[in-house]
C-alpha cells in the first residue's frame, strides 16, 4: 500500500496588507487596510495587526473605519495582485516540495509526502517553512494533517501552528469554526442560519438531507477535511512543461493500441499548445515498459505545427520501431522543441490566403517525404561561393527563405553529374577542344572556360579546368573539361545540356 | 395492375433524380477549370486539348538524357514555380535550370531509394503546392500509373515522368507520350554552341493523333520554335 500522504498548509490571513507592508515596510508599524466596494459601500477587505488591535475588523464600513481611526491608511484592495502573491509563494515552496499549489484565496498548500525527513522530521519541515515566511514579513498560521482540506482547516481555525499526527485529523477538526473550511457562500449562510457553528455539527447531520440542501460540493469538502476522501493537489511548476501523459490500465503491445494511444496524447498535447499559441517542430515520444526499460522515438517538422492529424501522420509510420516487449504501461509524449504559432493554424483551412495555404501544404510534404526518406534526401538547391562547379551547390532546408544568388553568368549545364566522369575523348590540339568523344565526331566546341582550383583549400596541386560546351554528331549537347598536361591531360564529363 | 399516369410520372420522378445522383456521385467535383500548358502554336493544334493538360500525366521517353529533361523543364516552368525533381540519385543543375524557365529557389529535390520513389512521387502528386513534378522512374505498371494520374487529377499538379527509350512497353494512364531526339543544331560557326534542337515525337496522345515535329529552343525569348512536321 502507498505512504499515506501528509499535506502542510500554509495559510496567510493578512496577506494583503503583508504584501504592501513588504513593498512599503514604514506600514506595518502604522494601521493599515485595504478596503473595496460592496455594493454601494466601501468595506474594510483587511486589516493589519496594528489595526486590528485599534479595533479594526474586515468588514467595517470605511468611513466609520477612518472616523475611528484618522491615521489608518486605506489602499483600495487588489486581487489580482493577491493571487499573483499567492502563486509566486507556491513557486517558492517548490523549493521544498514539487508539489505546491496556491490555495486561493489565503493559502498555499503543499504535498510533503516523502519530503519531512529532508527537513528533520515533520516539525522541522512546518518551522522551517513557517519560520522563513514570518522572516520575509508575512503572518503565516501552519498546519500539517493527512489532507489539504484539513491541513487548510486546522491552519485557519488555530491560533498557532499544529501538527496532527495521522489518522488523527477528523477529531481535530471536528473541534473547528465551520468558517475555517471556506464554504460556498450560499452553504455557509445557510449553515450559519440552521445553527451549525462547527465542523463536527455539520458533519453529525444526516448525509442524504444534508447533501440535497448544502450541495455535493460542501459534503466533499467535508469528507476531505475529515480525512475520510483525499484529493491530488495540482501542483504549480515554474513552467508547465508541454507532455501529454497517459498510463495504460492494459500494456499495450500491439502498434495498432500504440497509434489509438498516440492520436488521444496528441489530442491533449495540441490543446496545450494551441492555448499557448505555440506549435511543434520536435516531438519525443517515450514508451515507459513494464519491464522498466524505455522506448524512445522522435519527429521534426518543417514548419510549427500542433494539428493533431499531421503530426499523427508522421509519428504513426514509426511505430512500428518500437519494441513493446512484454507491453508498454505508459506514453510520454513531449514537445521538446516549439515555435510561437499563430492561432490560425489547427487544422482548419487557412485564411491567410491560397499562398499560406500553399506553404502550409508544402511544408507538411516536406515533413511527411522526410520523415520516410532522410532528413537529408528532400532539399533545394542554393548557390553557393566556391571554385568547382560541383561544390558550388549546397543543400539547403526548403522551408528556410531563398538565396537567390548569385548563380554563374556562363552557361551551365542541365544536369550535373555530382562526381565527373572519365570520358575517352581525342583532341589534336594541346589546349584545343576534343576532336573525337569515344566513336563520336564532336561537330561544335565552345569555349574554353577555365575554371582554377581554389588554391587555399586542400588538396594542395589540383590542376586547373578548362570547359568545353561540345556537340556532337547525333546532337547531344555536353559539358566536358579537360585537365592536366600533356600525356596526363585527361577528359571529363560533367554534364548535360537540353 | 396497369399503372395509372400518375404513378408512371412517379416512377420517372425517381428515376431522374436517381439518375442525378448517380451522375453527381460518377463525375468528379466541380473545379475550376485548369487551362492547358501552352507548347508551340503549330504543336498545340494538333493536341486533343490545344495544349498540354494540367493535372495529369505525361510520359516522356527521353532518346538523348539532356533534351528528354530539357523538355520536362520547359513544361513544368510553365505549369508554375513550384517544381518537384524526384529520382534515386537527383543531379540538376540549378543554374542551367534558369536557362528553361525553372526558378532555383522554387526546386524540391527529392531523393529516394528505388522503393520509395513511386511513394513520394505519390506524396508529390497529391499535394496542392506544387505544380509541376519530374519524376525519373523506371517503366510503372498500369495500376501505378492509373494511381499517380488519380493524384495529379485530384491536385492539378502535372506530373512528367521521364523513362529510358525501351521498346514493347506496357499501356498506361499517361494522357500523353513524347519522345524527344537531340539534332544537330541550325548551320554556323563551330566555335560556337547553336541553340538545342529536337526531333519532338508524339507518340501517343489520349484523343489525338501522333504527330512529330522539329523544333528548336528560343533561349532568349523562351519560346519553342517549330520547324516543320516531321512525320515519318
Amino acid at each position: 500500500m502507498a505512504e499515506p500522504r501528509r499535506f502542510l498548509a500554509l495559510v496567510l490571513p493578512r496577506l494583503a496588507t503583508d504584501r504592501l507592508a513588504r513593498r512599503d515596510p514604514a506600514l506595518s508599524r502604522r494601521p493599515c487596510a485595504t478596503w473595496q466596494a460592496v455594493g454601494s459601500a466601501r468595506r474594510l477587505a483587511a486589516v493589519n495587526a496594528v489595526a486590528e488591535r485599534a479595533g479594526l475588523s474586515p468588514g467595517l464600513p470605511l468611513a466609520d473605519a477612518l472616523a475611528a481611526l484618522p491615521a489608518l491608511v486605506a489602499l483600495p484592495a487588489d486581487r489580482g495582485a493577491d493571487a499573483a502573491a499567492l502563486r509566486a509563494l507556491a513557486a517558492w515552496a517548490s523549493g521544498f516540495t514539487p508539489l505546491a499549489a496556491p490555495a486561493p484565496p489565503d493559502g498555499v498548500i503543499l504535498d510533503i509526502t516523502g519530503c519531512a525527513h529532508l527537513f528533520g522530521g515533520e516539525p522541522g519541515l512546518l518551522a522551517a517553512a513557517a519560520g522563513r515566511l514570518r522572516r520575509a514579513g508575512f503572518t503565516v498560521r501552519a498546519a500539517l494533517a493527512d489532507t489539504a482540506a484539513g491541513a487548510l482547516a486546522l491552519a485557519r481555525g488555530s491560533a498557532e501552528d499544529r501538527i496532527v499526527p495521522p489518522g488523527q485529523q477528523a477529531e481535530a477538526v471536528s473541534r473547528l469554526p465551520l468558517t475555517t473550511l471556506r464554504l460556498p457562500p450560499e452553504a455557509a449562510e445557510l449553515c450559519a442560519r440552521l445553527g451549525l457553528d462547527t465542523v463536527g455539527a455539520l458533519d453529525s447531520l444526516a448525509r442524504g438531507p444534508a447533501a440535497r440542501r448544502l450541495g455535493p460540493a460542501t459534503l466533499a469538502l467535508l469528507d476531505e477535511a475529515m480525512g475520510r476522501s483525499t484529493r491530488p493537489i495540482s501542483p504549480l511548476r515554474p513552467a508547465p512543461p508541454l507532455r501529454a501523459v497517459l498510463d495504460c490500465p492494459e500494456p499495450l503491445l500491439t502498434a495498432e493500441a500504440i497509434a489509438t494511444a498516440l492520436s488521444r496524447l496528441l489530442a491533449s498535447l495540441c490543446r496545450d499548445l494551441a492555448e499557448r499559441d505555440l506549435g511543434a517542430r520536435r516531438l519525443g515520444l517515450a514508451c515507459h515498459r513494464t519491464d522498466a526499460t524505455l522506448q524512445r522515438l522522435g519527429i521534426g517538422t518543417a514548419e510549427a505545427s500542433r494539428d493533431p492529424d499531421h503530426l499523427a501522420r508522421l509519428l504513426v509510420p514509426k511505430i512500428a520501431r518500437i519494441d513493446p516487449g512484454f507491453g508498454i504501461e505508459r506514453l510520454v509524449l513531449a514537445a521538446e522543441s516549439v515555435e510561437p504559432l499563430a492561432a490560425r493554424q489547427r487544422g482548419l483551412p487557412a485564411t491567410g490566403g491560397e499562398a499560406a495555404a500553399r506553404r502550409e501544404a508544402l511544408a507538411r510534404l516536406i515533413d511527411r517525404l522526410r520523415n520516410r526518406l532522410g532528413q537529408g534526401a528532400v532539399f533545394r538547391l542554393d548557390p553557393f561561393p566556391a571554385h568547382w562547379p560541383e561544390a558550388s551547390l549546397r543543400s539547403a532546408d526548403p522551408a528556410s527563405p531563398p538565396r537567390r544568388g548569385p548563380w554563374p553568368e556562363r552557361p551551365r549545364p542541365l544536369r550535373l553529374l555530382p562526381c565527373p566522369r572519365r570520358l575517352p575523348a581525342r583532341a589534336p590540339l594541346p589546349d584545343g577542344p576534343p576532336e573525337t568523344i569515344g566513336q563520336e565526331p564532336v561537330t561544335r566546341a565552345e569555349g574554353p572556360e577555365r575554371i582554377l582550383p581554389a588554391w587555399w583549400l586542400p588538396p594542395a596541386g589540383q590542376a586547373a579546368r578548362d570547359y568545353w560546351r561540345v556537340e556532337t554528331a547525333s546532337g547531344r549537347r555536353l559539358w566536358v573539361f579537360a585537365t592536366g598536361e600533356g600525356a596526363t591531360r585527361a577528359w571529363f564529363l560533367h554534364g548535360r545540356f537540353g | 395492375m396497369p399503372a395509372t399516369p400518375h404513378a408512371t410520372d412517379d416512377r420517372r420522378t425517381v428515376l431522374d433524380r436517381l439518375r442525378a445522383r448517380l451522375a453527381r456521385l460518377e463525375t468528379p467535383p466541380a473545379r475550376p477549370a485548369l487551362s492547358p500548358l501552352p507548347l508551340a502554336p503549330a504543336i498545340d493544334r494538333a493536341l486533343p486539348w490545344r495544349g498540354l493538360c494540367r493535372g495529369a500525366l505525361h510520359e516522356i521517353v527521353a532518346a538523348d538524357e539532356g533534351a528528354g529533361v530539357a523538355f520536362a523543364c520547359l513544361i513544368a516552368a510553365r505549369a508554375g514555380p513550384a517544381v518537384a525533381w524526384i529520382a534515386t540519385r537527383p543531379d540538376p543543375c540549378p543554374a542551367g535550370l534558369r536557362a528553361w524557365g525553372i526558378d532555383p529557389a522554387g526546386l524540391l529535390v527529392v531523393r529516394a531509394r528505388p522503393e520509395d520513389l513511386l511513394w513520394a512521387a505519390e506524396e508529390c502528386f497529391r499535394n496542392k503546392a506544387l505544380d509541376a513534378v519530374l519524376l525519373f522512374a523506371p517503366a510503372l505498371s498500369l495500376t501505378t500509373s492509373r494511381r499517380l494520374h488519380l493524384a495529379a487529377e485530384e491536385s492539378g499538379c502535372t506530373g512528367l515522368i521521364l523513362q529510358q527509350d525501351i521498346e514493347g512497353r506496357a499501356p498506361s494512364a499517361a494522357r500523353s507520350r513524347w519522345r524527344v531526339s537531340p539534332l544537330p543544331g541550325a548551320a554556323g560557326p563551330a566555335h560556337l554552341m547553336p541553340a538545342p534542337r529536337w526531333r519532338l515525337e508524339l507518340l501517343r496522345a489520349r484523343g489525338g493523333d501522333p504527330a512529330a515535329w522539329t523544333v528548336q529552343w528560343d533561349e532568349a525569348r523562351r519560346a519553342l520554335l517549330v520547324e516543320g512536321r516531321a512525320d515519318g
